[in-house]
């Protein structure tokens, strides 16, 4: 019984995820290898949907489009960690600035779209505005492609700083402070004392935010859904096609093929991810 | 057992009861709970005059309709009777979802109007009842237009005039004029079909938009927005924004449906106060676009025959004029739209929208022809991605225009053999 007593904990969370995540799992892995019908009897048809992403044009686009997305990730993780270091003295200051660069993570994403797309409208937007004031002509910030791409960037960071400089700060909370002093009195510069001490000690913390960030910029939807819905297929992302196709066309055995291989891209991204940092480690 | 037979009598009794007894799932889009009076007393009635049979209305929000619908169709308790906006019924025939209601409809003993009729017709096959119609007019911000040194009598009519007058209203005031959605779920289709240049030819099974007159037609129009007299957004926002730009005060006029008044009352009350109506515009042809809501019986419905005549019940002329007299829409069988109601004078903003909508009636139809076609929403977005490759430059007109027929064409002809 005590043997047993672990797994019996174990099987609550085990049930959940079978249900709620390989039964689903499962099921789109089936789809993807059918004509679905919703009024009839569904069609095996083999590889025929993923047959189809080959020579499908729309896709190869917002394939590449998501892999330019994953640009965000280093730029992110900079970005988290300057914002981090500069905030995690315990003084007051320092408590309303992570309040402030945590705000973003908080804040609905419907309401953001709103926000942003306020900023960047192109004839009365904020960033035009300001960009006018130093004589520089209008930016199609909404309808052009790829510019329309670095506005969706620039949400997604603004919105993922905060999240991960939280996380940045609870992996500098496990740094021995004596490490640093020990690196002040041997004359360490802070640059030095960042390249050589902190983030050789956040390498798992790096690691994890690597292998996040990345598979959430494959998995990007929400911000063009709410910022860029009208721009043509090919100026967005996998995730948005894989809408598209299963839940504005209803075509879900072809839907059900994208899933299958945004699944994978992630998995093998992910591997690759958690591979390199191992080794470099 | 002399104790129990009685009430295992009643328990059989009212076993049979519950089994004579059949419940009707309806649903409609986003009518509650502004219209639950009116679907109470309807369904009361209706339950009354036809004792055994139950309905039970479901009111979904419009934008989560289609796939709810699809959703519980999978899980097996789709409903009985839906409604749909006719633009969906051609994706959902094309799925088998209906029953067929071409009997049904013939013989109910009131006439719906030719043009709503043939948006519920497929292949000959009626698969909806039409049920309420709207057609456009043409909305404007009196306040503006005097500030900009126009009168009433400056409003545009013609396809023609609406882009002078952009151009003017933008000099004069460096504002825009109108917010027309054009490069996504572009509203030009319904401007080239008003000046008499089809989508597609009358079978479906050709694109017939890029002729000399199509282009140029198109062409003006993105003239205009490579020009600035549009919003930079109006090739990617779509129609639903419409409302929102007149009633946040950024533009002068919008082409939309009398029933929007209502939201603008609501939600601006200062700029309803200032809002003038007047007709459509119009093209060549003088023909109006016509939007349809219709009903539906699905052909995995257990009780087809109840769920028809449900159907039938709720569209007749007497339903709908009540109906209609509870908004600004339009009843789709003719007996309902004799009703002086639809003529009455000008007693408000609403009632003068309510009789030029249905002065137009007779003149709207599809326009938007592509609309009939189980791909519609390939052809919609091809169509629209041109309009945008055009207005951004990154083809000529003729280009985008060209291209979409083409791929337009391998998709009509794909499903012709």
């Amino acid at each position: 019984m005590k043997k047993l007593l672990p797994y019996l904990f174990l099987l609550p969370a085990c049930i959940l995820l079978a249900v709620f995540v390989l039964y689903p799992m499962m099921q789109v892995l089936s789809f993807s290898v059918m004509r679905y019908s919703f009024f009839g009897s569904n069609k095996f048809v083999g590889i025929e949907n993923y047959a189809r992403l080959l020579t499908d044009t729309d896709f190869w686009r917002t394939f590449l489009n998501s892999m330019l997305y994953i640009l965000v990730t280093p730029v992110l993780m900079i970005v988290s960690l300057v914002l981090a270091l500069s905030v995690r003295q315990s003084i007051r200051k320092a408590a309303a600035l992570r309040l402030v660069f945590f705000l973003p993570v908080v804040t609905p994403i419907v309401v953001v779209g709103i926000m942003w797309k306020w900023i960047f409208a192109e004839d009365t937007g904020l960033m035009n505005y300001l960009l006018s004031l130093l004589s520089i002509s209008k930016v199609s910030w909404l309808t052009n492609y790829p510019t329309n791409i670095l506005s969706v960037m620039i949400l997604t960071l603004w919105r993922g700083f905060g999240y991960y400089m939280m996380i940045f700060l609870a992996g500098l909370a496990l740094l021995p402070q004596e490490i640093e002093e020990a690196s002040v009195l041997d004359g360490a510069s802070p640059f030095q004392q960042v390249v050589h001490i902190i983030v050789p000690h956040l390498k798992p913390t790096l690691l994890f935010m690597a292998v996040v960030s990345a598979s959430s910029a494959i998995k990007l939807f929400t911000e063009i859904y709410v910022l860029i819905p009208g721009v043509p297929m090919n100026n967005k992302t996998l995730v948005a096609y894989l809408y598209r196709q299963a839940f504005e066309r209803f075509d879900f055995g072809y839907g059900s093929a994208l899933a299958v291989v945004i699944f994978l891209l992630t998995f093998v991204f992910s591997y690759a991810n958690i591979r390199i940092m191992e080794r470099r480690a | 057992m002399k104790r129990l037979l009685p009430f295992l009598l009643c328990c059989l009794i009212s076993c049979g009861q519950q089994d004579a007894s059949i419940t009707i799932e309806f649903w409609t889009l986003q009518l509650s709970p502004t219209f639950n009076d009116y679907f109470s007393s309807l369904i009361a009635e209706y339950e009354r005059q036809h004792p055994g049979t139950k309905i039970r209305w479901v009111d979904v929000p419009y934008d989560a309709a289609i796939q709810k619908l699809l959703s519980s169709a999978v899980a097996g308790n789709a409903p009985d009777v839906v409604n749909l906006s006719a633009d969906f019924l051609s994706k959902f025939n094309s799925m088998n979802a209906f029953a067929d209601l071409t009997g049904d409809i013939a013989r109910c003993g009131h006439t719906f109007l030719p043009n709503a009729l043939a948006l519920c017709t497929f292949d000959g096959k009626v698969v909806a009842a039409p049920w309420y119609l709207n057609t456009y007019v043409l909305l404007y911000n009196k306040q503006l237009l005097t500030e900009a040194g126009f009168s009433e009598k400056d409003l545009p009519r013609t396809y023609g005039q609406l882009i002078d007058f952009i151009k003017q209203y933008k000099d004069r005031t460096g504002k825009f004029a109108l917010f027309w959605n054009i490069g996504k779920d572009s509203y030009l289709p319904m401007m080239l079909g008003s000046e008499g240049v089809a989508m597609t030819d009358s079978q479906i099974t050709k694109a017939t938009f890029n002729t000399e007159r199509g282009i140029k037609l198109v062409d003006q129009w993105v003239e205009l927005y490579r020009k600035g007299y549009l919003q930079s957004e109006s090739i990617i926002k779509p129609g639903s924004t419409i409302v929102e730009s007149y009633q946040a005060g950024q533009v002068l006029m919008i082409m939309t449906g009398p029933v929007f008044l209502s939201r603008i009352r609501t939600n601006a009350p200062t700029i309803y106060a200032h809002t003038g109506v007047a007709p459509a515009i119009v093209g060549s042809a003088g023909t109006h676009e016509l939007a349809a809501m219709s009903v539906s019986v699905l052909s995995t419905s257990k009780h087809k025959q109840e769920a028809t005549d449900f159907t039938l019940f709720l569209t007749n002329p007497r339903n709908q004029l009540a109906f209609s007299k509870l908004t600004t829409t339009y009843p789709s069988v003719l007996e309902a739209l004799r009703d002086t109601f639809f003529t009455s004078s000008a007693a408000n903003l609403e009632t003068t929208a309510r009789a030029l909508g249905a002065a137009q009636l007779p003149q709207a139809t599809r326009l938007r022809s592509h609309l009939l076609h189980q791909d519609f929403d390939v052809l919609r977005d091809s169509f629209d991605e041109a309009i945008q490759k055009a207005c951004l430059g990154t083809l000529s007109t003729r280009e985008a225009l060209d291209r979409a027929a083409g791929e337009w064409n391998a998709i009509l002809q794909k499903n012709v053999h």
